[in-house]
């Protein structure tokens, strides 16, 4: 750590976030002269992106901006477009949203079954440095989230800004802290108990059923190494935070300003390194985001917009407003230094929706971008409109990028053409 | 083809076991082999893999359960005659019937194997909506709702019941042990005596709040925008006022009750700040109300019935919805389990509110003709408990006593959790707004060490549903021993061995030992049948004495249980998988097009669907109901929006109707299917059609190969989706599987997404000069339906009535179709090959009987199918 003092950073990081990164490097890396961790945010929308306004039409470094990306202007070197790039076998129109992270094929089909997400194979791998392994958050309406365990349970979501900033900072009192403890003990025996049942049952049932009772098992063991992760915890410091605490009581379609709250949030939770990995979408199925100008009817609605001039122009102003959102959470990364770079540097983020045209609810030719974090960045990667290209290949990158050594992740089988790394 | 078949069996995921022979041959490989060399293997092979079908590399073992499903696969399609197509040489009758005769034994052969050995069924875990009964009906907690707070459960072939559908994770245990911790504070008993009844009555345009100074929040802005105003019977009360946001003015004379209109921009759901249950439990909420019609001037009479629905809507409980009449007051009620509480603990949202449920949809201030709810008062009345202590105390420490807690009686034990409750204008919460000035109680016992084995021995055997081991005691028995060392209250250290008892395996997981089920198995896979939830004393007894399998005590039973309230679950949550019910507020109609949907018309249309199943299931009417019928099950909003004179108010009831009528489809022509099976924009025949086709007619459609595509709705009145669709058939790829499914579609092409007969599509934009629910509706009629179509098997049909005529001509393959979603429903295993005889035995059986749906109820449940794991 040389050239570099505590006070400096906090200084050049222009606010007073005490102990990022660089406290929890003590146990964990002990080396000097360690390099800030990698950290990595999946960004998605639900309801499609108009395709019209998004995809540029030249390839390369030298695309004319479309209305918006033009909001994204300010990070054109630092960002790649993707077009013609789907999940392979990933349909089932609003379904879809299920597996973006996950590319597990067949949404739409009878027997689906999903399966682990990017976010989380990451946190699985290299997450367990930070208080929170993950974090799966949203904004919008009604609860969903992009994080799947390894056997496709959907990671129940933060999404009241307040229980989240009180989670990542507001310090427990003592006497909580030592039921907390308490209860996970108890627990944690409980769990033990539960194993030793789990496994006399596996004993008794048939082949076939004995994967059942396994995944019991497996869940109970997995619940129980969480636990004892998060009992560590219970007397490290809270990071202290300027940020003020987001009001009680969220109003879920006043998506610009709760959206600013929630990426605001996970700023700090990357700069405090409370979490590397954060997965927020937008839910915005039964929204009406009627705090933009101009907006009366709900996302959904006006996705089936069937071409009407007015629709279109209504879903615009909800579209832009979420890539304006996107654009200050860039900003605000970009603004936190870390030892010679910025946190934005550090930092991964995907950005993409489920479905190419919510009119058609249809599942190819996928709007998506990737900023920052340590790409040669290729301006526009132009893949064939017809014959998609897998944008599960980009999840390889990602991981590669983030430090895990693996060629093939979900249906992804190596990493995406055109983007090396930095 | 180059390899030889060996049709044989292996369990998915599981590697044969070495020391077990390999499976035999296939008796018929060598036909088998001949007749694919020689029919199919031009197109099939290695290098021309039509349709990504390659024979020759279908694995030589049936190593899966896939490799199995690809040869039922090709068993139908050269059944079907589809295989090998048309334009190719064809097999000559002898040699396809010989090669389906010995495929068919094959196939029976290999799965009945597998079956003998592990079952049909597999393993599963309670569904959360199984877990929410069960734990109500173990601990007698009726109002439990837990749903919510457990994550979603996915679905296999339809259901929520089958082992793929119900994963278990780390999530899952995590939320049953949070879940677990506020079931086990619910039932505790927080009083020796039984609480009193409070009731307190609220006139909403009262000021009630802040020691009377002060009205609801929602009611000053509701008058500021003129959405709301004081009434004295029929007309507008002129002196009544807002002063400032919240403070209501109302001189003589004396308004007798508020009139609420509102618009959609309005907030839909409105506070009852004022009434907040002291006490949980069982409440009547009684609402004094008429509906109303304001002409732009004044108040107005209105033909029209009103609603009004309950509910605490921030964590999703919905407590029901209750009509009142038209123009003079009347009083409904709901009964309803409402938790103590109020505004402040739980954030801002967390507290009773009603929806004027036929009131919606205006736009701008009272335009012209607008309905409207005049609410005269609103009234809590509970805790209404039958016996003391309550039944949850019963379930977990049956006779022993609840007393004052002394020192003398050992450690204190943990205290009910009383969420905080502002002091508010409710006059008499006498136990503080925490409920600390309630005693500190305690279970007594003075023999603990007896009472544990008692009551675990009891808890146990209902938890588990089966007889309990001295195993299962001993472990359960050793916590409450040790924990009560360690100095916790026997309270305590029993509810700490039920907790996790229901966190265990033997709880969470359905099990069934493989081969013939013994009568505990049987009786509980009749309640999770029937009840969606454990079996009762009377099925345990049963069980216990060997009784239950015998054919007419299980006969005697179903009826029983179908008669018992808990069988409304069955027609719940049967028809909320097998109709997609539970779907019926996924989409939101678009109020331009279809500015007749209210918001009580979801609930009304998933009410009328419930009705009618369970008016065929009562009378034993038979399968062809499902697509022809002479009666439908309506209220006044869906008699209104169906366009059916004549039915008043808000209860469901019986409607003849004449042959050929648009609503005598049964559940083809009933709101809730065919709004399920829309987007709320447009409809889609091929959604509809795959939707008929599965579901009523038991077909399962091939999923759109990658890279189908898909049709881009337009409403603006251009081209008509069969228009569009008509395109996509035309390529021979899409048309195979289409010519199958688009048919049922085509016919329901004459209901929009709403369930609304039409002729002509609406086309977006304005042009028609008519007024529905108070604004201008914002569509013009664009290009005529065409409704005429095809079957499968080619007989034509020219709208819906003529559809309807076709199918209901078949029951049989109505009967097989739901003989088949009742089994998947019942045993949480999916259909097989296997189960085809089955099921053609059980429509034998019911056909001597007439073959209602009680009775193929009741041949499911007599199966040999049902009756074996």
């Amino acid at each position: 750590m040389k050239n570099f003092t505590r006070r400096t950073f906090l200084r050049s990081a222009g606010i007073a976030v005490a102990l990022p990164w660089l406290e929890s490097l003590k146990p964990a890396w002990g080396a000097p002269a360690a390099e800030p961790p990698r950290r990595f945010v999946g960004l998605m929308t639900n309801q499609g992106i108009m395709p019209q306004f998004f995809f540029p039409t030249e390839a390369g470094k030298n695309y004319a901006a479309t209305p918006y990306l033009e909001i994204l202007k300010d990070f054109r070197d630092d960002m790649t477009v993707f077009s013609g790039v789907s999940l392979p076998g990933v349909d089932g129109g609003h379904a879809a949203d299920m597996s973006f992270l996950t590319g597990a094929p067949g949404v739409g089909r009878g027997a689906f079954k999903n399966t682990v997400s990017l976010d989380q194979h990451a946190a699985e791998l290299l997450g367990g440095d930070t208080r929170f392994p993950s974090l799966s958050l949203m904004i919008g309406n009604e609860p969903f989230s992009l994080s799947f365990t390894r056997n496709g349970s959907m990671i129940p979501p933060e999404r009241d800004p307040l229980k989240l900033y009180q989670k990542l900072f507001a310090e427990d009192t003592p006497q909580a802290r030592e039921a907390a403890k308490k209860r996970l003990k108890e627990d944690r025996s409980m769990l033990d108990n539960l194993s030793a049942q789990a496994k006399s049952l596996e004993g008794k049932v048939n082949p076939t059923d004995r994967d059942r009772v396994d995944q019991y098992l497996t869940s109970v063991r997995d619940l129980e190494k969480r636990l004892s992760k998060a009992e560590k915890w219970i007397d490290v410091p809270k990071p202290k935070t300027a940020a003020k605490a987001p009001p009680a009581g969220v109003i879920h379609s006043d998506l610009p300003a709760l959206g600013k709250m929630i990426l605001d949030l996970t700023r700090l939770a990357l700069e405090t390194d409370s979490t590397r990995f954060v997965t927020v979408p937008w839910q915005l199925a039964s929204t009406t985001p009627n705090t933009i100008p101009g907006v009366n009817h709900n996302c959904h609605e006006l996705t089936h917009h069937g071409n009407r001039p007015e629709k279109v122009s209504e879903l615009r102003l909800i579209e832009e407003s979420i890539f304006r959102t996107i654009a200050d959470f860039l900003t605000g990364l970009r603004g936190v230094r870390e030892q010679g770079g910025t946190l934005l540097s550090r930092t991964i983020v995907l950005m993409g929706t489920n479905m190419g045209s919510a009119n058609a609810h249809s599942n190819d030719n996928l709007p998506a971008f990737l900023v920052g974090g340590g790409f040669k960045h290729a301006g526009h990667l132009a893949f064939d409109r017809k014959k998609n290209y897998p944008l599960s290949n980009v999840y390889v990158s990602i991981l590669q990028r983030l430090g895990v050594q693996t060629d093939h992740f979900s249906s992804g089988t190596g990493t995406m053409r055109g983007l090396e790394l930095a | 083809m180059k390899r030889f078949l060996v049709l044989t069996l292996c369990l998915l995921g599981a590697a044969p076991e070495p020391q077990e022979k390999p499976a035999p041959a296939s008796a018929h490989a060598g036909s088998l082999k001949q007749f694919l060399g020689k029919h199919c293997m031009d197109c099939h092979d290695a290098d021309s893999k039509k349709g990504e079908l390659d024979l020759s590399a279908l694995a030589e073992r049936m190593d899966s359960l896939d490799t199995f499903s690809m040869w039922v696969k090709i068993h139908d399609r050269v059944q079907g005659g589809e295989m090998p197509p048309a334009k190719k040489a064809q097999p000559s009758d002898g040699d396809r019937s010989s090669f389906l005769k010995a495929l068919d034994l094959d196939l029976a052969a290999a799965i009945s194997a597998r079956q003998k050995r592990d079952g049909r069924a597999e393993l599963r875990r309670l569904n959360r909506v199984e877990l929410e009964n069960t734990l109500k009906d173990l601990l007698g907690l009726p109002g439990l709702r837990i749903k919510e707070s457990l994550p979603e459960d996915g679905k296999s072939h339809g259901f929520d019941r089958l082992a793929s559908a119900l994963d278990i994770s780390f999530v899952h245990v995590d939320a049953y042990l949070s879940v677990l911790d506020k079931v086990f504070n619910d039932a505790l008993c927080p009083f020796p005596e039984k609480p009193p009844v409070f009731t307190f009555r609220y006139k909403l345009f009262e000021n009630n709040n802040h020691e009377g100074r002060e009205a609801d929040g929602w009611v000053g802005r509701a008058v500021k925008e003129g959405l709301a105003f004081g009434l004295i019977g029929m007309k507008r009360d002129e002196t009544f006022r807002m002063e400032g946001p919240y403070k209501v003015i109302d001189d003589e004379p004396k308004s007798t009750a508020l009139g609420i209109f509102r618009n959609e921009e309005a907030d839909f759901r409105f506070d009852l700040n004022a009434i907040r249950p002291v006490v949980t439990g069982i409440h009547k909420l009684r609402v004094s109300g008429y509906s109303v019609a304001w002409d732009g001037k004044q108040i107005v009479p209105t033909p029209r019935h009103g609603a009004i629905s309950f509910g605490v809507y921030s964590r999703n409980e919905h407590y029901g919805t209750v009509g009142l009449p038209p123009n003079k007051a009347a009083v409904a009620e709901v009964t309803a389990w409402c938790e103590r509480g109020g505004t402040g603990a739980h954030g801002p949202d967390d507290h009773l509110k009603f929806v004027p449920a036929s009131v919606d949809k205006l736009r701008g201030r009272l335009p012209g003709p607008a309905p409207g709810l005049a609410i005269e008062w609103v009234e809590i009345e509970g805790p209404i408990y039958e016996e003391w202590p309550p039944p949850s105390h019963r379930a977990l420490f049956g006779d022993l006593p609840v007393k004052v807690w002394t020192r003398e009686m050992g450690p204190l034990p943990r205290q009910q959790e009383w969420p905080f409750r502002h002091a508010g204008p409710f006059p008499k919460d006498i136990y503080g707004e925490r409920g600390d000035k309630r005693p500190l109680v305690c279970v007594a016992s003075s023999n603990p060490k007896a009472d544990a084995d008692r009551l675990l021995h009891h808890f146990l055997r209902r938890a588990f549903r089966r007889p309990v081991t001295d195993a299962d005691l001993g472990i359960y028995r050793t916590l409450v021993a040790a924990r009560m060392a360690k100095g916790e209250a026997f309270q305590d250290a029993m509810i700490a061995a039920y907790r996790m008892a229901l966190a265990s395996p033997e709880f969470l997981l359905l099990q069934e030992p493989p081969g013939r089920l013994t009568d505990h198995a049987l009786a509980q896979r009749l309640s999770y049948f029937l009840w969606s939830s454990m079996p009762d004393e009377a099925l345990f007894a049963l069980a216990d004495t060997g009784e239950l399998g015998k054919p007419d005590v299980l006969r005697a039973q179903t009826e029983r249980m179908l008669q018992d309230p808990k069988g409304k679950r069955f027609v719940e949550n049967f028809l909320g998988e097998w109709l997609n019910l539970r779907d019926i507020s996924a989409t939101q109609p678009d109020t331009n097009l279809y500015p007749e949907f209210m918001p009580w018309h979801g609930e009304a249309m998933v009410l009328e669907s419930q009705a009618y199943f369970s008016e065929l299931l009562k009378n034993d009417l038979g399968v062809s109901r499902f697509v022809k019928s002479d009666f439908a099950m309506l209220n006044e909003p869906l008699a209104e929006l169906y366009g059916i004179k004549d039915v008043h108010g808000w209860e469901i009831r019986k409607v003849s109707l004449p042959e050929g009528h648009p609503r005598a489809g049964g559940f083809l022509t009933q709101g809730g299917v065919l709004k399920v099976t829309a987007n709320g924009t447009t409809t889609s025949p091929v959604k509809r059609g795959a939707f008929v086709m599965e579901r009523i007619m038991g077909i399962v459609p091939t999923p759109p190969p990658p890279g189908a595509g898909s049709i881009e709705p337009d409403v603006r009145g251009a081209v008509t989706v069969r228009q569009q669709l008509d395109q996509h058939r035309a390529n021979p790829v899409c048309a195979g599987c289409h010519q199958k499914m688009d048919g049922y579609g085509f016919a329901l092409e004459s209901y929009d997404v709403i369930g609304v007969f039409r002729d002509k599509y609406r086309a977006m934009g304005s042009g028609l000069d008519k007024i529905v629910n108070g604004r201008k509706v914002g569509y013009h009629l664009g290009l005529p339906v065409d409704c005429a179509g095809t079957l499968p098997d080619g007989r034509a049909f020219k709208d819906a009535v003529g559809i309807r005529n076709l199918l209901a001509a078949n029951p049989e393959r109505l009967a097989k179709a739901f003989i088949g979603q009742l089994l998947v429903y019942a045993t949480g295993g999916e259909l097989t090959f296997a189960d085809r005889s089955a099921v053609d035995t059980i429509v034998q059986h019911a056909s001597a009987k007439g073959q209602g749906i009680r009775t193929l109820v009741h041949e499911v449940i007599q199966s040999e199918t049902f009756r074996n794991k």
